[in-house]
């Protein structure tokens, strides 16, 4: 996989978002009958700042709340409570209007390419559907902004009138970050943009999305479960388990000296071809428990090997434990 | 459609390509079409008289000048299955395109909205499916009065259930779709998304439904008229033709009398089901002919 990996492009250190306490809630009510609800905690009391033109990775495994994190963050899923001060106001406390504007700011690459777009519009409606809502254009001038940023991610102006259906899953990604970008925007969350294509095509949407972002100045939000892409795109790296953020901190940091005990969970599961190494196996033994009824105080101590009895009954805060690098675990 | 001639052309000639490549639909579609020209130019082109009764012919069998003979007050029957075709396709068109139209803006709110919106469409429907149809229908019918247009009404209005219900479950499904919450991230107003990403991707289902829902409609159209409940004579429609065949020597000794308009019925309902299937294959996307 040949990926640029270039992190210089982090000049300035202001923070995009400050988000405090964020959590949400997916309420289950069990049957008609039975009025006993309970509440899935997919995202529960998250501290993060994602800083002006990095890229932030969010990693963790399937289930943790990552996607839905970024949801909550563009508001696309509606926060159960805490704040997103985004650029200094609480986005959670716009009106409806200050939201549609505010979402030109805002968007968002999806997973899977195949679900993204729309069967029935062509790749230039697709694209320039976002001109449509937010700039009463003309259809000229929204064609030429369609061609200019399809061609910026690689897709010829020849192809404006064809279908989703026409083109390969590294293509309509394409299209999907054509959508996401005609509109200059400066936060992207890019909710695991690369999982669902061929390793091949990983490498040059990857690219791609590193280019772009030094070009335009995007801030990212990037989410997956595969610890090789986190660690080539991501400036620092955010590891969620459960609904929270256990650590926090610079990527090379975090692959070389990882503290919280899940993240050297993670980092011994990524497959070293060298049969020669011997590493510590089974560091994360068993399943990620239920949302819908976490364990009492770390969130962590049912898989935990440095459980001890304060685990069990106190939740750790997300402190920082060296400069620029934060961890939730009592054991730290 | 403002910019779009492009994308109609190619997903509508790809889709059309498929429908003509499945015979059955395609057969029934030139039944169908040489049916529609039939009931309205045949009256144009000849002179027909469904009214009048010929008192030297009373039930008389085929013949030149009567060529399918006559019924048992000596009106023409090809005059009269003619005339009867233009009733009987008239109001099976039209009370689905009002069945259509009431149902389809209610299924697409009851799935878009859910919550009350949707409880309330979706109970209401289910209280008029509880009612046995042809019941209720025989019931409005003798409180409207029964006519041409009482009959294609009410068998539309109580059609709208059938739309909603599959509306609503294909709703059901599109709008979880990525596409649909990326409509939404890029703040694209409610009845955009409701018309644009999710109607246009329900189009299958309406289609297949109308198709389905213009045979049943003609079929009950029929079994009203047959019942008396339907058409009024003097008018024809293919329905009341076949009320002669409630006497015993009309079915068993005048033939002529009810299999031409019987057998209209048949090929017709056959026809329209055809093309729901061809339409059924062309639009689904699983299918590759």
């Amino acid at each position: 996989m040949i990926v640029i990996s270039d992190n210089s492009y982090v000049h300035d250190n202001a923070n995009l978002f400050e988000i405090r306490n964020l959590r949400k809630h997916f309420i289950s009510r069990r049957s008609i009958l039975n009025f006993k609800s309970g509440a899935v905690k997919a995202v529960d009391g998250v501290n993060l700042t994602i800083r002006k033109g990095e890229t932030l990775g969010l990693v963790g495994e399937s289930g943790c709340g990552k996607s839905t994190l970024g949801r909550v963050i563009l508001r696309l899923l509606t926060a159960s409570g805490g704040t997103i001060m985004y650029n200094g106001r609480n986005l959670l406390e716009f009106d409806k209007k200050t939201m549609l504007e505010a979402r030109k700011h805002l968007q968002i690459v999806f997973q899977d390419p195949y679900g993204s777009l729309n069967p029935r519009m062509s790749v230039e409606e697709l694209v320039g559907a976002p001109m449509k809502v937010f700039e009463k254009s003309g259809k000229i001038q929204r064609r030429e902004a369609v061609k200019n940023i399809l061609e910026e991610v690689g897709i010829g102006a020849h192809q404006l009138r064809r279908f989703p259906h026409e083109f390969s899953g590294g293509q309509r990604q394409r299209i999907g970050i054509a959508r996401a970008l005609i509109l200059n925007p400066e936060f992207v969350v890019c909710d695991e943009p690369v999982s669902a294509l061929d390793v091949s095509v990983r490498a040059q949407v990857l690219n791609l999305l590193r280019e772009l972002q030094r070009k335009k100045g995007l801030t990212y939000l990037f989410i997956s479960h595969d610890l090789s892409v986190i660690k080539h795109i991501s400036d620092r790296i955010a590891v969620m388990y459960l609904g929270k953020i256990v650590e926090l901190c610079g990527r090379d940091k975090l692959y070389e000296s990882p503290l919280h005990p899940y993240t050297k969970g993670l980092m011994a599961a990524i497959p070293i071809p060298d049969t020669n190494i011997k590493r510590q196996r089974a560091v994360l033994l068993g399943d990620i428990p239920s949302a819908f009824n976490p364990p009492s105080g770390c969130n962590f101590h049912t898989r935990c090997q440095l459980c001890t009895e304060i685990c069990k009954n106190e939740e750790p805060a997300l402190r920082e434990v060296e400069p620029n690098h934060m961890v939730a675990c009592h054991m730290v | 459609m403002d910019n779009n001639g492009g994308k109609d052309e190619s997903y509508f000639l790809d889709a059309l390509r498929k429908f003509l490549n499945h015979k059955p639909a395609f057969a029934g579609v030139c039944v169908l079409i040489l049916e529609i020209l039939c009931v309205v130019l045949l009256p144009i082109i000849l002179t027909l008289d469904p009214y009048t009764s010929n008192p030297a012919a009373f039930g008389a069998a085929p013949a030149p000048g009567h060529f399918l003979g006559t019924d048992s007050i000596g009106r023409d029957i090809f005059a009269r299955v003619v005339y009867g075709g233009r009733t009987s396709l008239l109001v099976g068109l039209l009370s689905t395109l009002i069945a259509m139209c009431l149902g389809t803006p209610l299924g697409l709110l009851a799935g878009y909205y859910r919550g009350w919106v949707e409880a309330g469409i979706m109970r209401l429907a289910d209280i008029f499916m509880s009612f046995p149809s042809m019941v209720l229908i025989l019931v409005m019918v003798a409180v409207v009065g029964p006519s041409v247009w009482s009959v294609t009404i009410i068998i539309g209005v109580l059609g709208w259930t059938q739309f909603a219900r599959l509306i609503h479950g294909s709703v059901l499904s599109v709008r979880e779709k990525e596409y649909v919450e990326s409509a939404r991230a890029i703040g694209t107003p409610d009845f955009v998304i409701m018309i644009k990403y999710v109607l246009a991707n329900c189009f299958a289902p309406i289609l297949i439904a109308a198709t389905f829902m213009t045979a049943n409609a003609i079929i009950l159209e029929s079994s009203l008229s047959f019942l008396g409940m339907g058409v009024q004579p003097p008018q024809a429609s293919w329905g009341n033709l076949l009320f002669d065949a409630q006497s015993l020597t009309v079915l068993s000794r005048r033939p002529w009398q009810w299999v031409p308009p019987g057998f209209m019925l048949v090929l017709t309902v056959l026809s329209i089901n055809f093309i729901g299937d061809g339409v059924r294959s062309a639009l689904d996307p699983k299918i590759r002919l």
